[in-house]
């Protein structure tokens, strides 16, 4: 018996040093962690992604687009009900939020205080626009390794928005630059490391988010008109170079003609075989369909008509003429935006000037509105390409108010639909207005949406993912009444009850 | 007992006559002797009782023991299949012994726990055992399948008819729901454990063990039998015992095969309508709706002129050699086997060295060594694909144009020539997968008796082996623009398995009835894996294929390492009652590296009783032997390496970098948890002439490793973690009998008859079914697991039925697709004007499991005649003849010889407002559009029954009488000539459906079941030769 508890003592002292032992479930061909600025990149470039999936998808939606066929499922029938793999879903929670808790965890080991800060920015940037399509969302639970996070409050989300534009704010004006971890131009696509313009971004996505919640919550127009002054005050926009790309379907604008896909589960744009629809040609536009006149000179730079120098428009749902060519419809790539190597916008100067214009207009302030309504206006149609003699032309036709006691929410809400061309936010705005005819002149209920849509119902909102949300937080799902309900679509956001 | 009387009698004579003689003395001898026969009998163990002094009788019988020391030593002669005798030495020094046959008790041994050998008596749960012999006579290379019908409860699958094709081995059904949880079995050689994984869609790697070395085969398919062996064989083992030396005997045996094989069923292809598309005839067009061919108009049988016959040739020479002290086998083998396939072909050499020291009285020491290398050039999974779909009035054997260049089955000038049907005979000449594995498995076991009940085993076993794989698509290959210029993919897999057993042992009679035996034990395992790929395209020179040739490469990351450890410390506690009771339990620690942190440690234990309830019997009985007995049993089951952390990939984006892999870690990853109930009975009756082993089992598995699509929310897009169950529960009878054995002549039965009832008791969170990714061939049905159903599961649509069993049809005539939906009351949904709402989403269709399967092998003796066959008999269980529905679709189908065109009358009914069913009086002309719109798109078209009965093979051989062999100087001479799948009744409309599409690397519930397009079983003959110097 001696020599078997000697045995029994081996056994015991084998696995004594079980704890070095075991801890070999480690990665040796891959990093774990890395430092801050090889991360920094990934968060930026999803936020493009992001930013693309957004205006894509909602182009359909708020009636720039629709396409030739007439019976996309979503696009076109907004049979949302059974979408999975919804991207802004993901995008947020793992393209942009995973990267950007990396981002920030590496950050913090190196106190690179300007990485922290830019990355609290990119996430409320990120989070906004995810609560603005999905309402109620994990935030405090998110991100953590649980698989079915419990979802909070939009209103809380709101606050956290702003909390963590603060956050960011606050670090960036408190970071030195010459004794913090390095940001270039190879770090940052987007401000090449400056950070009076993140500080300047933080500040429009703030008068972003307080907008929101006019006019149907609050009347907040003094704290929206601050931030958006403050943000142009030295503003450049905040746009993703892909110049400097080398051409692989990552480093090429999505909004592109070469419809670039980066990886199987991404969205392709479809611009080959869409058009825009009556309301953006005709009433957005001022289009003259039937004698074609053009009203307003950003039509030819925003696309190219066909060989009769007409441009036709598809309504939504409907589908294109059997008779007509593809090709007679307007050629939608060459843009400013949807070219391979264009600047995809993740903010733009003249929503600066709308949101002022818009909050000035609410706050009884009219000439300030009218210089704002002029100047979005006016920058949009430089950035588009359009001659200054046929912006003169048309800043003095018909179509625009002459002065300021002639200006009407309408014409400042058109205009800013058409400056904020591809850009997903004019979704935001039709349903603070609760797709009012007397905003939106002309905009109509597509005639043939699934069969759960209701006479002069609009998509208030996406639904939760099928795939996962359905079977993870299926009990979050039932509380809130979103579990497979056609009704959770039309259900208005907090602020445009 | 008549025969026992003499003995006993002759053996009181011996011993009483013996003990007249003088006291104490050194040596004892004499000759062991078989009492019916009185030929010598070789290898008998003669042991002085509580010692670990012993030797074997050579083989003339004889034997010599030294006793010295030992004070009235008592000695035991032991044999296999005789019954054991006890003799005590009073001074006597020749002990002549006869032993008698002994069929009244399960006096077998088998291999259980870490190369320990234990009384099949006093196991108390299910252990089959296979002898080598009849593994080498089903005349398979690869050791899984020799085991097809020999085993219950396990459910084997080859693949395909490539001589590459993976088996998948499923025993008492699948335990893990997960696509990456390998259900596959533990393998053993010599109480290591090997690699039987599969690598890169090869063949799986037990193959490498050559089945000629085998000695026999022990199946240990109860939780109770795996808790010796770890994590690992949750999913049950199979253990190996190789070939060894014996004592006093040497010889040279060479065995040589020579085999035909040719394809045994193809998926019936149509031979009657050309290229096109709605009756015209199309030669840009790669469907085969086209007109009926004329009379006179040349058609071509594409795929059988594809496939050739197959050749196997074996070789096997082995020698063996033995003194007392030491005794060595040395063998070496050498397969060729060239596939049907015109592309594939396998080679194995092999090299067993295997030798046992007695260095002292206690110190023995066992080593072995075993080198394979094997070439395996196949072609991937589906891919008779273009053969089965190639238009039939072209004739696909011309792949290339007289000026040499690659012919096309379609003209395209616009440069896109890639866009359409690959030529697989163009393929085949040119593209090819080879896979070249050099491995060795070596041992070496250090036995030390510590004293009389005491003894120590130290085993280190390393399995190393290192795979070289290599694919190459030449430029002008079909299918994307990339392959048409050409691509090469080559990886290099290095992996070990280093395992360190230390096991105690101890026996000791405790009163004169009670006996225990204990086993203590510890072991580690260290397994390592590397492998680094690079892929790239554009050839240089369009006739190398090398990879320097290459000019750009993938940027993908290509560098994987695996890393596992496991520790385990474990013990076998068994009390034996006078040969009535039996008690044991077993109980078991394992460390394993791949959990999370604070789950890294797990503990199972597992309880067994049997009783001999024969015993109480009256001896007159026809039951010679019956037991009953119960075990239980947990298992625990480990994860694979890397699941518990969160790795960064490279970034291809602007700016370069990392970002999150979509593969989030767990690090709070818990192991499965199985637990199986198995209660059961052995019974002999005659003596011996009926063996009978009956066993129920119920095992479920819960918190299984699951890897899944989350919430993003969670931070990552698949999630490793525990949740699910899983139950399977069976019924395993084993059937062995003597039917008739007189003079000349003998004929013996076994059966094993098994069924497994698989259900997937729970799923992750509110997950309903998890399908297998590899299986999504076809959108109208595919392989998955739902909630409630049979793991094997398969769901697809449906015809719409009404509650009265009806087949619903439009006002056209044409079947409607769906299910008709009910609220949660039950009630039929409506829609807005008044018809009742259809779902048209996926439903279960079927079970991929069989109800049962029964295996029966006839042996038969006549003189120098041996004949065995065996029935292969499966019953029940679905196939999803996924082949069949892209053949109908393309338009090739044989099905639509008889249907196309036809036009029918549905008998069915069509659904009117307020749920009322009118007859259908519509006729429909069953025409492309028809299958197209209404046969294709209905995944219960595809879903067959495969109940099947086989003859499986069938072995003739001879044994040359002794004198012309002792005329050649040759010990012996057996010839002898197998069929292989002889004869398959089926009601299964496609090829074989012994099928599985991917092979045995997928996990979870797999591929089994799934036909499509692989290379068809084959048919084979074999002639082998076996003669013994």
């Amino acid at each position: 018996m001696k020599k078997l508890s000697l045995v029994l003592a081996l056994i015991f002292l084998v696995n004594f040093g079980c704890d070095d032992f075991l801890d070999v479930n480690l990665s040796e061909d891959s990093p774990t962690t890395s430092t801050p600025n090889f991360l920094l990149p990934a968060v930026i470039s999803n936020t493009a992604t992001s930013v693309f999936d957004h205006g894509d998808e909602l182009a359909y939606v708020t009636q720039q687009l629709a396409t030739f066929s007439g019976f996309d499922k979503y696009k076109d029938r907004w049979d949302y009900v059974t979408a999975n793999r919804v991207k802004q879903w993901r995008r947020h929670y793992f393209d942009i939020g995973k990267n950007i808790f990396n981002t920030i965890e590496a950050a913090e080991r190196e106190e690179a205080t300007n990485y922290i800060g830019i990355s609290k920015i990119l996430f409320a940037f990120s989070t906004l626009r995810t609560t603005a399509m999905f309402g109620d969302m994990p935030f405090f639970e998110a991100i953590t390794n649980n698989p079915s996070p419990k979802y909070d409050d939009q209103a809380v989300i709101y606050g956290e928005v702003l909390k963590l534009l603060e956050e960011g704010i606050t670090l960036l004006e408190n970071t030195n630059p010459a004794t913090v971890w390095p940001l270039t131009a190879k770090e940052d696509n987007v401000y090449g490391g400056n950070l009076e313009h993140w500080i300047r971004f933080a500040y429009a996505v703030k008068a972003r988010a307080l907008l929101h919640y006019t006019p149907n919550i609050n009347q907040n127009y003094a704290d929206i008109i601050a931030a958006a002054n403050t943000a142009l005050n030295g503003w450049e926009d905040a746009a993703f170079d892909y110049s400097v790309g080398g051409g692989n379907p990552l480093q090429t604008n999505q909004f592109g003609e070469s419809q670039a896909r980066p990886e199987w589960d991404f969205a392709q744009n479809t611009y080959g075989t869409s058009a825009p629809t009556p309301f953006f040609l005709e009433e957005v536009l001022k289009y003259d369909s039937e004698n074609h006149i053009i009203g307003d000179p950003r039509i030819s730079y925003l696309m190219e008509p066909n060989s009769e120098g007409h441009f036709l428009s598809i309504m939504p749902s409907v589908g294109k003429v059997p008779t007509i060519l593809n090709e007679d419809y307007p050629n939608l790539y060459g843009s400013y935006i949807t070219r391979d190597n264009a600047p995809l916008y993740f903010f733009r100067a003249e929503e600066l000037h709308f949101i002022l214009a818009e909050a000035y207009f609410q706050s009884e302030d009219k000439p300030n509105a009218y210089q704002a309504f002029i100047e979005g206006i006016t920058i949009n149609m430089d950035r588009a390409g359009v001659p200054a003699s046929e912006r003169t032309d048309f800043l003095a036709s018909e179509h625009i108010p002459q002065n300021a006691n002639e200006l009407l929410l309408r014409d400042i809400m058109m205009q800013k639909h058409v400056a904020l061309w591809l850009e997903g936010e004019v979704w935001t705005d039709m349903r603070r207005y609760r797709w009012s005819n007397q905003i939106y002149l002309g905009l109509q209920q597509p005639p043939n949406l699934e069969f759960y849509w209701n006479d002069g119902e609009f998509l208030e909102r996406f639904p939760y993912d099928t795939e996962t949300e359905e079977i993870y937080n299926k009990p979050e799902l039932d509380r809130l009444g979103a579990y497979q309900n056609p009704q959770w679509l039309k259900k208005p956001m907090i602020w445009a009850e | 007992m008549n025969r026992i009387v003499p003995l006993l009698l002759f053996i009181s004579i011996l011993v009483s006559f013996t003990t007249q003689k003088a006291d104490a003395q050194d040596m004892i001898r004499g000759t062991i002797k078989d009492q019916k026969t009185n030929e010598p009998l070789v290898g008998v163990t003669v042991m002085i009782k509580g010692t670990t002094r012993g030797v074997i009788s050579d083989i003339d019988g004889a034997y010599t023991l030294d006793v010295s020391g030992i004070t009235k030593p008592r000695v035991t002669f032991s044999y296999i299949g005789y019954k054991s005798r006890e003799v005590e030495i009073k001074g006597q020094s020749v002990v002549d012994i006869l032993l008698s046959e002994d069929f009244t008790e399960l006096q077998e041994f088998v291999v259980t726990a870490f190369g320990v050998e234990t009384e099949k008596k006093s196991i108390n749960y299910a252990v089959q055992e296979v002898k080598g012999q009849e593994i080498q006579r089903s005349g398979q290379n690869n050791v899984i399948n020799a085991l097809q019908g020999k085993v219950a409860g396990t459910q084997i699958t080859n693949s395909s008819g490539s001589p590459g094709s993976s088996s998948h081995i499923l025993i008492r059904g699948a335990n893990s729901i997960s696509e990456s949880t390998i259900n596959q079995p533990l393998f053993i050689v010599d109480g290591i454990p090997i690699d039987n994984t599969v690598a890169f869609g090869g063949i799986n790697r037990g193959f490498d063990i050559n089945p000629n070395d085998i000695e026999s085969i022990t199946v240990l398919k109860s939780g109770a039998a795996s808790a010796l062996y770890g994590s690992e064989a949750a999913n049950g083992a199979i253990i190996i015992t190789t070939k060894r030396g014996k004592a006093g005997v040497t010889s040279v045996t060479y065995s040589s095969t020579f085999s035909m094989e040719q394809a045994f069923r193809i998926t019936p292809k149509q031979h009657s309508f050309k290229q096109g598309n709605v009756g015209v005839f199309d030669p840009q067009s790669q469907a085969n709706w086209g007109p009926q061919v004329l009379p006179g108009d040349p058609t071509f049988d594409n795929v059988n002129n594809f496939l050739r016959t197959g050749s196997v040739q074996k070789h096997d020479i082995s020698l063996t050699t033995g003194s007392e002290k030491s005794s060595l086998l040395a063998s070496v083998n050498y397969l060729d086997h060239q596939g049907i396939h015109p592309a594939e072909a396998l080679s194995r050499f092999g090299l067993f060295v295997k030798g046992e020291n007695k260095i002292s009285e206690k110190l023995s020491l066992e080593t072995s060594l075993n080198y394979i290398k094997t070439n395996n050039s196949r072609a991937p999974f589906g891919n008779m694909i273009n053969a089965y779909l190639w238009p039939i009035n072209d004739d696909m054997s011309i792949s290339r144009n007289p000026d040499g260049t690659k012919r096309w089955l379609i003209d395209r000038p616009d440069g896109q020539e890639w866009s359409q049907r690959e030529n697989p005979h163009w393929a085949a000449n040119n593209n090819s997968i080879k896979d070249e594995v050099d491995r060795i498995i070596a041992l070496s076991t250090l036995r030390y008796s510590i004293s009389d009940n005491l003894n120590l085993t130290y085993r280190l076993g390393a399995d190393i082996s290192n795979f070289h794989y290599k694919q190459i698509t030449r430029p002008g290959s079909a299918g994307t623009e990339e392959l048409f210029s050409g691509v090469i993919t080559e990886a290099d897999r290095y992996s070990d398995k280093i395992t360190s057993t230390l096991l105690l042992e101890f026996e000791k009679n405790l009163t004169e009835k009670i006996q225990i035996s204990a086993l203590v034990g510890h072991n580690a395992q260290w397994d390592n894996a590397r492998s680094t790929t690079i892929r790239g395209t554009g050839y240089r020179n369009p006739n190398l294929d090398n990879i320097n040739n290459l000019s750009i490469f993938f940027p993908d990351p290509s560098q994987g390492i695996l890393r596992r450890r496991i520790v385990g410390a474990f013990t076998d506690v068994r009390v034996n009652y006078d040969g009535i009771v039996y008690l044991g339990a077993t109980a078991r620690n394992d460390w394993s590296s791949t959990l999370g942190f604070d789950f890294q440690g797990y503990f199972y234990p597992s309880v067994n009783l049997g009783v001999v309830f024969s015993e109480f019997l009256n001896s007159q009985s026809i039951l010679s032997f019956g037991k009953v007995r119960a075990s239980y049993a947990a298992i625990g089951k480990d994860a694979r390496p890397g699941q518990t952390i969160t790795v960064l990939q490279p970034f291809a984006g602007i700016g370069g970098g990392f970002r999150a892999s979509p593969f989030a870690g767990n690090p709070n990853l818990a192991p499965e948890i199985s637990s199986e109930l198995e209660i059961g009975t052995n019974l002999i009756f005659y003596n011996g002439k009926m063996k009978l082993d009956v066993a129920y089992y119920n095992m479920v598995s819960d918190g299984m490793i699951i890897q899944s699509r989350v919430s993003p929310a969670s931070g990552g897009i698949l999630l490793t973690f525990n949740a699910g169950s899983v139950r399977n529960r069976g019924v395993e009878i084993m059937a062995d009998f003597e039917l008739f054995s007189q003079n000349d002549f003998q004929w013996n039965l076994l059966a094993n008859i098994s069924g497994n009832r698989s259900r997937v008791v729970d799923l992750p969170s509110f997950v309903s079914r998890l399908p297998v990714t590899p299986g999504q061939l076809i959108s109208s049905a595919r392989p998955i697991s739902i909630l409630g159903e049979p793991l094997l599961g398969i769901e697809g649509t449906t015809y719409l039925y009404n509650e009265f069993g009806q087949l619903v049809v439009d006002e056209n005539g044409v079947p409607r697709i769906g299910t008709y939906l009910r609220d949660e009351d039950g009630n039929f949904v409506l829609n807005s004007d008044g018809t009742r709402a259809t779902d048209p989403t996926r439903v279960n269709l079927g079970n991929r499991e069989p109800l049962a399967i029964i295996g029966i092998t006839n042996s038969f003796m006549y003189k120098n005649f041996d004949l065995s066959f065996m029935f292969d008999i499966r019953i029940g269980g679905d196939v999803l003849n996924a082949a069949n529905a892209t053949m109908i679709g393309n338009g090739s189908s044989g099905y639509l010889e008889d249907y196309r065109n036809r036009e029918t009358t549905f008998n069915a009914v069509v659904e009117q407002e307020g749920g009322v069913f009118t007859p259908n009086t519509e006729s429909v002309i069953l025409n492309q559009s028809f299958f197209a719109t209404s046969y294709t798109p209905v995944g219960s078209n595809f879903v067959e029954d495969a109940t099947w009965a086989r003859l499986r093979y069938m072995s003739i051989g001879y044994n040359l009488p002794q004198s012309i062999a002792e005329s050649l100087r040759i010990k012996n001479i057996h010839v002898s000539v197998t069929g292989r799948n002889l004869l398959l009744f089926t009601k299964y409309s496609g090829g074989d459906p012994e099928v599985n599409y991917a092979g045995a690397g997928v996990g979870g519930s797999g591929t089994v079941g799934l036909d499509y397009f692989n290379v068809p079983q084959v048919q084979g003959f074999d002639l082998n030769i076996r003669a013994s110097f």
